[in-house]
């Protein structure tokens, strides 16, 4: 699915023969999408929680069996765990800045459409896909973002791949919506509040 | 990620255009993954990295959740492992249905091969139901299918001696057909080269209710092997069986 996946598969190899700079390679190839998945999970957070995520890819990396596209499926479900666990930690602070209702009163653009597409905010976008059911968020996330095939999306949230295509369309449907309806801010209320 | 230029291609579209799933895509690829990585984050997996080789922990065991590799090639190791299950049971079978091909038709002499149907009911009989209950076995694990499908109504050992015995009584007097390591062990199982008629006699007694067929012949064959000297004391035991085939 990534162009990069031969390459990642390459330097991963040579990094479970004790290669350091390989091992930095797949390090680079692999952490910004991580990162973006994480995000979506933690927002804030991501940084710390990534951190301890390599802490255990490292450790475990000689555990590991696959190719380069294996490997973004692995990490992500280390990464995942993680970050679960982190949430966890945290109820006491729970994630609930990100209700819908939150997104509708983040500022958003006027007006136009290429307006909106232009003026959007990392931080607006994060909002609108935490806002999303979990599943959803997740399996846009990790199909988009961490650039997983089906399958291996399936596989780390643990769920059947027929699920998580559903739920990565109703998820995709639901920005698309959220997305266009801002830019005609007189039907945004009902289109919105619609649930899909 | 080739997505991410597709932003500026909107431009074209009406206020009321519902996103396109690859422009929504680009949109939060855009806004969430950014190039590049904190340097010393790196550093932080890197050391993390060489702290784990100094370690040792290459050799680490690969569990379920670190095999990523592709679904064909697991389940081809699966289907394989499968295979090679099946074709041992199916040896196994092989085995032993030839021997049991092997003992009735050895003791299907040229003259009473009809008579002789009734008198290896277990024999034949087991073998053929084996094969379908092998592969449900089959299905969980390749394990332990080889042994399994060998032992189905009564002890392999015990059917085995009872082959043995049968050759044994067939063979004998015209020059011992039994292989060796057969012979060998029916010797060890008897107690002694001398001991194997009286054995026998006793391991197919209970076996075969109606040897009637057999007699004629078999004790002809055996009178003869006796004749041979194979021991002289069995004289005073084989008559106290009812079924002595080889009196």
């Amino acid at each position: 699915m990534r162009a990069h996946d031969g390459e990642l598969g390459a330097a991963v190899a040579r990094a479970q023969q004790g290669d350091e700079a390989a091992f930095a390679v797949a390090y680079r190839l692999v952490q910004p999408g991580l990162l973006g998945y994480l995000r979506g999970l933690v927002g804030d957070d991501a940084e710390d929680v990534a951190s301890d995520a390599w802490l255990e890819i490292a450790r475990d990396l000689g555990r590991f069996k696959g190719d380069g596209a294996g490997f973004r499926g692995w990490t992500a479900t280390i990464a995942r765990h993680r970050a679960l666990d982190h949430l966890r930690r945290q109820r006491v602070r729970p994630r609930s800045s990100a209700t819908e209702q939150d997104v509708l009163e983040l500022p958003g653009p006027q007006s136009t459409h290429d307006q909106a597409l232009e003026a959007i905010s990392t931080e607006y976008a994060l909002e609108l896909v935490r806002g999303l059911p979990r599943d959803q968020a997740e399996a846009v996330l990790l199909r988009v973002v961490v650039g997983l095939d089906g399958p291996a999306a399936a596989r780390v949230l643990g769920k059947r791949p027929g699920a998580v295509r559903t739920a990565a369309y109703r998820g995709l449907k639901r920005l698309a919506g959220r997305l266009g309806a801002e830019s005609v801010t007189e039907e945004a209320p009902r289109t919105l509040g619609e649930s899909t | 990620m080739g997505e991410r230029q597709s932003e500026g291609g909107l431009a074209g579209h009406g206020p009321r255009h519902a996103l396109l799933d690859s422009e929504v895509e680009a949109l939060i690829v855009a806004s969430l993954v950014r190039d590049g990585v904190d340097a010393e984050a790196e550093r932080r997996a890197v050391a993390a990295f060489r702290i784990a080789r100094g370690a040792g922990a290459r050799t680490a065991r690969t569990r379920r959740r670190d095999d990523w590799r592709p679904r064909e090639g697991r389940h081809l190791g699966r289907s394989l492992r499968t295979t090679l299950g099946v074709l041992l049971a199916s040896l196994t079978l092989g085995g032993v249905a030839v021997a049991a091909i092997g003992v009735a038709g050895s003791s299907d002499g040229p003259d009473h091969g009809p008579h002789d149907g009734p008198g290896h009911p277990p024999v034949s009989s087991s073998a053929p139901r084996d094969p379908a209950r092998t592969p449900s076995r089959d299905g969980d694990a390749g394990h332990g299918t080889g042994s399994a499908p060998a032992r189905p109504d009564r002890p392999a050992p015990a059917r085995d001696t009872e082959a043995h015995c049968r050759a044994y009584q067939q063979a004998d007097g015209r020059g011992r057909a039994t292989d060796a390591t057969a012979w060998r062990r029916l010797v060890d199982a008897a107690g002694g080269e001398s001991k194997v008629t009286e054995y026998c006699a006793r391991q197919l007694a209970p076996a075969a209710p109606e040897p009637k067929p057999n007699r004629s012949h078999g004790s002809a064959d055996m009178g003869s092997a006796e004749g041979n000297g194979t021991g002289t004391g069995h004289d005073k035991d084989t008559p106290a069986r009812p079924n002595g085939r080889s009196r």
